[in-house]
C-alpha cells in the first residue's frame, strides 16, 4: 500500500470543524478503516503470491463471440486465445496455430495447431473447436454485434443473411475447415493478406459445442466463460460489481505474472480514481478529465497516457453542393485549430490529428494532410475562390449526448472566419446514426471511428471505399477503391503496406472528412506495481503486470 | 379499514398499468432504433440488425410489444436487457436489495435525527440553538448531493481513512458515507417539519387543558404532542422513500453502489428500453407499498382520516 503523506486538505478541513457533531456520532462506527482490508501486493516478495485489482466499468458481455467494447475484450483477451495474437506493439505472435501459411491459390490459409493447446478444464483444444466457434460466432440465433468481422471468410456471409433457425451455431461456415485435430483451414472470398490480423478479434477463439449447446450451459458460459488464455474465471461475473480471474494451470504459453487478477467494476470514471487515491484499488485505467491534472501531480511515476486507435471527426456529405467541391472541404478542415480542441475541450485526453489514420498504425503517413493544420488564411481565400456557401448558411449533425462541448470551437471558427450561419440539428445518439446514414446527411456530421484490427486498412476501407456499408461520405474515387483491392491481394500485410499509404494520400488530399483528434486514454497504478504495458490498441497488458521489488 | 385498503390496493393496481403504459410507450416510441443503438459505431450488417430486432421483438408495432410485455409481466417475467442481454428479473435481484439498504438506512437516519433535533429545536424556540438549526437546515436542502457524496469521499474516504469511499464490499460501512449524504436534504426537511408541527401542537388548546388539568409535562408531550405531531410525518416518511429512490440514482454514481438508480441511469444512456420500463415500474410499485403503508399508519395515529375518506 501507498505510503499516506497527504496532509488534510481545506475542504476536509472545513467539513470537520462544521460537521463536528456529526463526525463524533460517527466515530465510534468508523474508527477502524475497512477499505484497508484489499489485498495489496507491497509486503510480498516477486516468488510470494500476487495479485492486484483494476478498475474497469460493467462490460456488455465477455462472451467472446459477444465482445464488442475494450471493457470486455480487457477481460475476454486474458480469457481466451485465438489462432493468432498480437504483441504489445501489435506485431503478429503465434497462439493456438504455431504456424500458418498461404496457399498457392492465394486464398487458402492453413494454420497448424499447437498439440498441447488446452482449455482451462485440461480439455485439449482441437481444430473442430474453431469450426463451432466461428459457426457459432457468425450465427443470426445470437446477433452478434461483431459477427461482420468475419465477412472476408468464405460463406460467413451466407451463415450471417441466413434465417434465425432456433439453434446457435447449426450451421458451419463453409469457408473453416478442420483437416484432423491439429490442421485447420480458413478461406477467403477473395484474396486478403490481412486475414491473420483480423483472426485476432475474440470471436475467432475456440469453442467446444457442448460448452453451449444447453440453455443451461449456455447461460452458465455467459457469465463463466471458459477459453483456453493464461487466465481463467475463479468465479461468476458479479455482474455491477466484479469479475475474478486466476491463472490457467493448463496454459501452454508464457505464464501469466499475477496469480489472480480482480476487476473492480466501477460506473463512475471519478469514482474509480478516489478509489485509487483511497489505496483499494491498484489501477484506474481511465481517469476522467477533471482528474488527469490531479493525478499527473500526485502519481507523476505511475502516469500513464496511452494512444487509442479512435478518430474523431467531421464528415462532409461530398457528393453534395457544395461540399463536392474539393476546396470547400479543405476550407472548412484548414479553419479547424486542432491543438485548441485537444487542449482546451479533451484536456489531455487527446491529441490534434494529423491524418485520417492515427499514427500508430503500421504504415500509417504522417505530415502528409496539408489539410489538417490551422491555416484560417488559406481556408479562408480556398473558401472565397470556390464562391462560398448557398445562401451562406449551412447545416451541422451534432451527438447530443455530449452537448456541444466539441463541436463549438469548430462551429464558431467556421462562423468567424466565413461568416456563415450554422443550424445544428442536434440527435441522441441511434437516431444521429439514422439522419446520417449513408446518402441522408445534408451538412457536415461529427462522428468518430475506431479499428477493428490494428491496420490502417481498418480505417480506409470501411470510411473511403466505394462499396462500403458505412461510407456516409457520399464520396467514391475509383484510384482509392483499387490501392485498397490492390492491399487485399498483396502476398501479405507488409507487402500492403505502399497500397495503403497511396490509398491514404488520396483520401488526404480530397478530405471527404476533417479529422479532429485522436482519443488517449490516461491512466494511473500503484507504485506497489512495475511492467504496467498498455498497447497501442488501449488494451492494458494485465498479463505482465510484476510487483515492484 | 378493510375496504380502505382494497378500495386504495385496486386504485395501485389502476395507476401503475396506467403508468408503465406511460412510460412504456414514451421509451419505445423515442425516435431512433434501439437495434442500432445496441450496434453502435460498428461496421455492423443490415442482417445483424435485423437479427436483434427480431431477437427481441422490435419489428413488431408497439401496441402488440406492449401487450406481450403485460403478458410476459403476468408471469414474472420482464424480458431480457438488450444490452446485458440477460433477464431484467435478474438484474433487478441484484441491484434492489442495494438500494432498499440505502433507502432504509438512509429513512432511519433522517427519522431518528428528524425527530430528536426538530422537537428539541422547537422546545428551546427563538433561541440561540434554534437559529443554527434552522440555519443548518437551509445549507443541506441547498448544497447539491454530488458535492456533499464528493466532499464525503475526500474527507472520511481519503484523507482520514475511516470509510470506504466506494462499492459495497465493505457491508455495513459501505452504507455509511452514501446514506449520511442521501440523508441530508430530507433531513433538513424532516427538522423543520417536525419543529412546525411540535411547535403548533405546545400550543394547541387542548395540549393547554391537558397541562391545566395537571397531567405531567413528559405525558402531554408524549401523548398529545408527539402522537398529534407524527401525522404530517408519517406523510413526509412516505413521499420521503419515493423521493430517496429518485435521489439514489446521484448517490449510487458516486458511491458506486450497484443499485437501481445505477441501473436505470445507465439503462437510460444506453437506450435499454426494456430494462429501463422494467425498473421504472418497480420504482413505480415500491412507491406506491410505501404510500399505501403511509395512509394505514396515518389512520392508525388519527382514526378521523378514514372516516374522512
Amino acid at each position: 500500500m501507498r505510503p499516506h503523506t497527504r496532509p488534510l486538505s481545506i475542504t476536509t478541513m472545513a467539513l470537520w470543524t462544521g460537521l463536528a457533531v456529526f463526525a463524533a456520532a460517527c466515530s465510534d462506527s468508523g474508527s477502524s478503516n475497512p477499505s484497508s482490508d484489499s489485498s495489496s501486493p507491497s509486503s510480498e516478495s516477486p516468488a510470494e503470491p500476487f495479485s492486484f485489482s483494476v478498475s474497469i466499468s460493467e462490460p456488455s458481455s465477455i462472451d467472446p463471440a459477444l465482445t464488442a467494447d475494450i471493457e470486455g475484450g480487457q477481460i475476454t483477451r486474458l480469457l481466451v486465445e485465438t489462432l493468432v495474437t498480437l504483441t504489445p506493439d501489435l506485431q503478429l505472435a503465434p497462439g493456438v496455430a504455431t504456424e500458418w501459411s498461404l496457399g498457392d491459390d492465394g486464398v487458402t490459409w492453413t494454420f497448424l495447431l499447437n498439440p498441447d493447446a488446452a482449455y482451462s478444464d485440461g480439455r485439449p483444444v482441437v481444430a473442430g473447436d474453431f469450426e463451432f466457434a466461428f459457426a457459432r460466432s457468425a450465427d443470426p440465433d445470437l446477433a452478434a454485434v461483431p459477427s461482420y468481422q468475419g465477412l472476408p471468410i468464405a460463406g460467413w456471409a451466407d451463415v450471417l443473411d441466413a434465417e434465425p433457425s432456433g439453434s446457435i451455431g447449426d450451421v458451419p461456415v463453409s469457408g473453416v475447415a478442420a483437416v484432423d485435430d491439429h490442421t485447420l483451414t480458413v478461406t477467403t472470398d477473395g484474396p486478403f493478406a490481412l486475414l491473420p490480423k483480423v483472426l485476432t478479434y475474440p470471436i475467432f477463439a475456440p469453442l467446444p459445442a457442448d460448452f453451449v449447446d444447453t440453455e443451461e450451459s449456455a447461460a452458465a458460459f455467459f457469465d463463466q466463460p471458459i477459453g483456453n488464455g493464461p487466465y481463467m474465471m475463479a468465479e461468476p461475473w458479479q455482474h455491477n460489481e466484479g469479475i475474478t480471474v486466476v491463472r490457467n494451470p493448463h496454459y501452454p504459453g508464457t505464464p501469466g505474472r499475477a496469480d489472480s487478477i480482480e476487476f473492480r467494476i466501477y460506473g463512475d470514471t471519478l469514482t474509480a480514481y478516489k478509489d485509487f487515491e483511497a489505496d483499494a484499488v491498484d489501477i484506474a485505467r481511465t481517469l476522467p478529465p477533471e482528474a488527469i491534472a490531479p493525478a499527473r501531480e500526485a502519481y507523476p511515476d505511475t502516469f500513464v497516457v496511452t494512444h487509442a486507435a479512435l478518430l474523431s471527426y467531421i464528415g462532409f456529405p461530398s457528393n453534395l453542393a457544395p461540399f463536392d467541391n474539393p476546396d470547400i472541404r479543405l476550407a472548412f478542415s484548414l479553419a479547424i485549430d486542432r491543438e485548441a480542441i485537444a487542449d482546451r475541450v479533451f484536456e489531455g485526453t487527446a491529441s490534434p490529428a494529423t491524418g485520417m489514420v492515427p499514427s500508430l498504425a503500421p504504415g500509417a503517413l504522417d505530415g502528409v494532410c496539408d489539410a489538417c493544420n490551422y491555416d484560417p488564411e488559406r481556408a479562408k481565400e480556398l473558401f472565397d475562390g470556390a464562391g462560398g456557401v448557398p445562401g451562406n448558411s449551412i447545416v451541422v449533425y451534432n451527438i447530443s449526448d455530449d452537448g456541444t462541448a466539441s463541436l463549438d470551437p469548430i462551429l464558431n471558427s467556421w462562423r468567424e472566419l466565413f461568416g456563415i450561419k450554422i443550424e445544428v440539428r442536434s440527435f441522441e445518439f441511434s437516431q444521429f446514426l439514422d439522419e446520417t446514414a449513408p446518402g441522408k446527411p445534408i451538412g457536415p456530421f461529427e462522428l468518430s471511428w475506431v479499428w477493428d484490427y490494428p491496420s490502417g486498412y481498418s480505417f480506409l476501407s470501411p470510411l473511403f471505399e466505394s462499396t462500403s456499408g458505412v461510407n456516409n461520405l457520399g464520396y467514391a474515387d475509383a484510384e482509392f477503391d483499387e490501392q485498397m483491392r490492390l492491399a487485399r491481394e498483396a502476398a501479405d500485410e507488409e507487402a500492403g503496406l505502399p497500397y495503403l499509404a497511396e490509398g491514404q494520400r488520396i483520401v488526404e488530399a480530397a478530405m471527404p472528412l476533417a479529422p479532429v483528434t485522436f482519443s488517449d486514454d490516461v491512466g494511473v497504478h500503484s507504485a506497489t506495481l512495475t511492467n504496467v504495458v498498455v498497447d497501442a490498441g488501449a488494451l492494458w497488458r494485465l498479463e505482465l503486470v510484476a510487483p515492484a521489488s | 379499514m378493510t375496504l380502505f385498503v382494497l378500495r386504495r390496493g385496486a386504485g395501485a393496481i389502476a395507476t401503475l398499468l396506467a403508468s408503465t403504459m406511460l412510460v412504456f410507450f414514451i421509451t419505445f416510441a423515442l425516435p431512433g432504433d434501439p437495434a442500432r443503438a445496441i450496434a453502435g459505431h460498428r461496421q455492423v450488417t443490415e442482417s445483424t440488425l435485423s437479427a436483434i430486432r427480431a431477437r427481441y421483438g422490435l419489428d413488431e408495432p408497439l401496441w402488440e410489444q406492449y401487450i406481450g410485455w403485460l403478458g410476459r409481466l403476468l408471469r414474472g417475467d420482464l424480458g431480457e436487457s438488450f444490452v446485458a442481454r440477460r433477464p431484467v428479473t435478474d438484474m433487478m435481484q441484484e441491484a434492489l436489495p442495494v438500494t432498499l439498504t440505502l433507502v432504509a438506512f438512509t429513512v432511519v437516519i433522517e427519522v431518528v435525527l428528524g425527530l430528536i433535533i426538530g422537537a428539541s429545536a422547537a422546545l428551546r424556540r427563538g433561541k440561540r440553538s434554534d437559529n443554527a438549526v434552522l440555519a443548518a437546515c437551509t445549507i443541506g436542502l441547498s448544497v447539491p448531493l454530488f458535492v456533499v457524496g464528493s466532499l464525503a469521499q475526500d474527507s472520511f474516504g481519503i484523507d482520514l481513512r475511516w470509510l470506504p469511499v466506494a462499492g459495497i464490499r465493505n457491508g455495513f460501512f459501505s452504507y455509511v458515507l452514501p446514506a449520511l449524504t442521501l440523508a441530508l436534504p430530507g433531513l433538513a426537511i424532516a427538522v423543520r417539519l417536525v419543529r412546525a408541527e411540535s411547535i403548533t401542537q405546545l400550543c394547541a388548546p387542548h395540549t393547554r387543558t391537558a397541562r391545566g388539568k395537571g397531567i405531567s409535562e413528559s405525558a402531554v408531550l408524549r401523548r398529545h404532542v408527539v402522537r398529534n405531531s407524527s401525522v404530517p410525518f408519517v406523510s413526509f416518511v412516505g413521499l420521503e422513500i419515493g423521493a430517496l429512490v429518485g435521489g439514489a440514482i446521484v448517490v449510487e454514481r458516486v458511491f458506486n453502489l450497484p443499485g437501481v438508480g445505477r441501473a436505470i441511469a445507465q439503462a437510460i444512456s444506453q437506450r435499454d428500453n426494456v430494462t429501463i420500463v422494467g425498473f421504472t415500474m418497480a420504482i413505480i410499485t415500491v412507491y406506491l407499498a410505501v404510500d399505501l403503508v403511509a395512509d394505514l399508519a396515518m389512520i392508525a395515529l388519527d382514526p378521523r382520516i378514514e372516516r374522512m375518506s
